[in-house]
């Protein structure tokens, strides 16, 4: 077998991303009170802790719960803010244009900041702000990706099914939907992620006793480096690629997303 | 009257951003016509047939489809069908699928939509292709399922975008002469856009040739080839050479016209002009002999110089240039004689029943 130059940098690239997921994993199996790596030994007790522990199955049971509704949300809001954009004729369409896309350009810390100072004001520093926050945070990726889809339609396909009698819903149902629904999946799943590992602006808007998965990782990681928090964090990875490859298989979606 | 017009627009008119596209636009379309909207690129063609399928709204005019105003109508309630530039099939839906796909929005009952997309698939000469998704198609058969799903709601009248204009020559020749049988077939009133003056001429019962936004002439294809109104339907509609002149002798049926050349031509006319007015003045490349210079003189003949002599296949393109400096092209169905080459001196006869007065 060749290898180019081109094949070694993208292995190289690839190593650093791998790398650290790799250091995590690792060290959940140490049988050292302290994380580290590489292990020494091979113990499963860390994982027998993390799934005893309660603040991290809260936490991961509250990312769950919070990053399926905020997608649920972002899902349908972005797609119909999406189609009203993508219409010749949007009222004020570069103006929403850029106010769906902002989160994308502020850092997130900025907005985090200023959801707090709007959230602790209408007492929404709970669940319900946690999925608002993460509906504002994913929003943007679900128009974007939406948007792209609707660029790649020929509009008189959905002309052609209105004049056969669908009416404007029917033609949304039965053409418009099934056609840009690569890229409906894909802002989903994006924003799933995007949600699922958001730190920034979960630390903020949540409360002491119930905080997300990630955002209780931080804290453990901060105050108590016990292997369980590698433990955790592992199973979030495991369990975020098999999904990620069960849709990749069902939906192409990163093909849809970048061709 | 009234009743026998599928369609009638009258002093339609529409702007895109505070520029006129269609400056009133009047148009009767009869049941069972195959009507053409004929014109140069950019001159309103889509723009009118987007009016009448309902998917933009006229600034002024009213659109009347079987007599009844559908000015705010939305398009799902016309009941018409339409062919598309682009195929515009759904692609996630297989042949079948798509013809019956307006059927369905009716609440067909199954077996009458089995049997019309059968019919449709039919006379498209597509059956058994039910199960083909459109990327399995080529181009001729996306199109004709794109026909045949127009047809399948039966409509009152089926618009047709530049259908075949994606399409190769000679696929584009064979599917014309599909489409006329399938008019003499079905006999669905048809409003045909196209820039293509030969497949108006070939498909059309009759022709509106329009032009920057107006409706320039309305007739048969005979009468448009023959009897333009203006120069501009002359020019784009066959090949024409113009001359202006001034009126100096009317005769009954006919007028003594002093050309720019100098030359004195008659012109067959109907029309009463006065001597001394102005008249622009056409005639078909087709239309005209060569002679050389030394026939005989008769009246009515421009002398000139050949400035150029192509075979062009199905005829003889000659290129003359009269005493005004004026190069009129002529086009010959047989060889003219042998010393009818670059440089010579001919006389063009034109006869005055082949001389148009135009607007
Ligand atoms: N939606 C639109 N917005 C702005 N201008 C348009 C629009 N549709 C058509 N036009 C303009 O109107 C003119 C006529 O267009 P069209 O009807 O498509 O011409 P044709 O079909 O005869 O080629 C063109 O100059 C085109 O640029
Ligand atoms: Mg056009």
């Amino acid at each position: 077998m060749k290898i180019s130059v081109t094949s070694i940098f993208a292995f190289i690239i690839y190593a650093i991303i791998i790398a650290p997921v790799l250091m995590v994993v690792g060290a959940s199996f140490t049988e050292t009170r302290f994380i580290a790596f590489p292990p020494q030994g091979f113990t499963l007790d860390w994982y027998w802790r993390a799934l005893n522990d309660r603040a991290l199955m809260g936490g991961l049971w509250l990312s769950v719960t919070i990053a399926l509704t905020a997608v649920g949300i972002s899902t349908v809001l972005g797609t119909m803010a999406a189609i009203y954009l993508a219409r010749p004729k949007a009222f004020g369409g570069a103006v929403l244009s850029s106010f769906f896309l902002a989160p994308l350009n502020v850092p997130a810390v900025m907005t985090a900041f200023a959801l707090l100072l709007a959230f602790t004001r209408w007492g929404l520093i709970n669940w319900y702000g946690l999925v608002a926050a993460h509906v504002v945070l994913t929003l943007p990726y679900v128009v974007r990706s939406v948007l792209v889809s609707l660029a790649g339609l020929d509009s008189s396909i959905q002309r052609a099914a209105g004049i056969l009698g669908a009416s404007p819903l029917r033609v949304f149902w039965h053409v418009t939907l099934p056609l840009i629904r690569p890229g409906v999946v894909a802002g989903a799943i994006f924003s799933f992620l995007i949600s699922f590992n958001n730190v920034p602006v979960s630390v903020f808007i949540s409360s002491p006793g119930s905080a997300p998965l990630p955002v209780v990782l931080f804290n453990r990681m901060q105050w108590l480096a016990e292997p369980s928090v590698a433990a955790a964090a592992t199973i979030a990875i495991v369990a975020t690629i098999s999904t990620m490859l069960i849709l990749e298989r069902r939906f192409s979606f990163y093909q849809s997303m970048f061709r | 009257m009234s009743d026998s017009l599928a369609l009638s627009l009258s002093g339609v008119s529409k702007s895109f951003d505070k520029t006129a596209i269609l400056k009133g636009i009047n148009l009767d379309v009869r049941k069972g016509e195959f009507i053409s909207l004929l014109g140069p690129s950019g001159c309103g063609k889509t723009t009118t047939l987007n009016l009448i399928a309902g998917f933009s709204k006229p600034d002024a005019g009213d659109i009347l489809i079987s007599g009844r105003r559908v000015n705010d109508m939305p398009s799902h309630h016309r009941h018409l069908g339409m062919v598309f530039q682009g195929h515009a099939l759904f692609p996630h839906m297989n042949c079948f699928d798509n013809v019956a796909f307006g059927l369905r929005m009716r609440k067909a009952a199954d077996s009458e939509i089995r049997s019309r997309v059968g019919e449709a698939l039919e006379l498209v000469r597509l059956s058994g292709m039910e199960k083909r998704f459109p990327r399995e198609l080529s181009g001729g058969q996306q199109q004709r399922v794109g026909l045949a799903r127009a047809l399948a709601v039966k409509p009152e009248i089926l618009l047709l975008d530049e259908p075949l204009s994606n399409l190769d020559a000679k696929l584009r020749k064979a599917m014309q002469s599909e489409l006329r049988a399938i008019h003499t077939k079905i006999r669905t009133t048809m409003v045909y856009v196209t820039h293509d003056q030969e497949e108006a001429l070939t498909l059309s019962n009759r022709i509106a040739v329009m032009n920057d936004g107006r409706l320039e002439q309305l007739d048969t294809p005979e009468g448009i080839y023959l009897q333009p109104r203006t120069r501009f339907v002359a020019d784009f509609i066959g090949s024409s050479n113009f001359l202006r002149g001034t009126v100096i002798e009317c005769r009954p049926g006919s007028v003594v016209a002093k050309l720019e050349t100098g030359e004195n031509a008659i012109v067959r006319t109907d029309k009463n002009l006065p001597a001394g007015s102005e008249i622009q003045l056409g005639v078909r490349s087709d239309r005209i002999l060569v002679l050389s210079a030394d026939a005989p003189i008769s009246q009515g003949a421009l002398s000139g110089k050949v400035l150029d002599r192509v075979f062009a296949g199905s005829q003889f393109q000659i290129l003359v240039e009269v005493a005004s400096g004026q190069r009129i092209s002529v086009h010959l169905n047989e060889a003219p004689s042998a010393n009818v080459v670059p440089g010579a001196s001919v006389r063009l006869e034109i006869a005055p029943s082949n001389w148009m007065i135009l607007q």
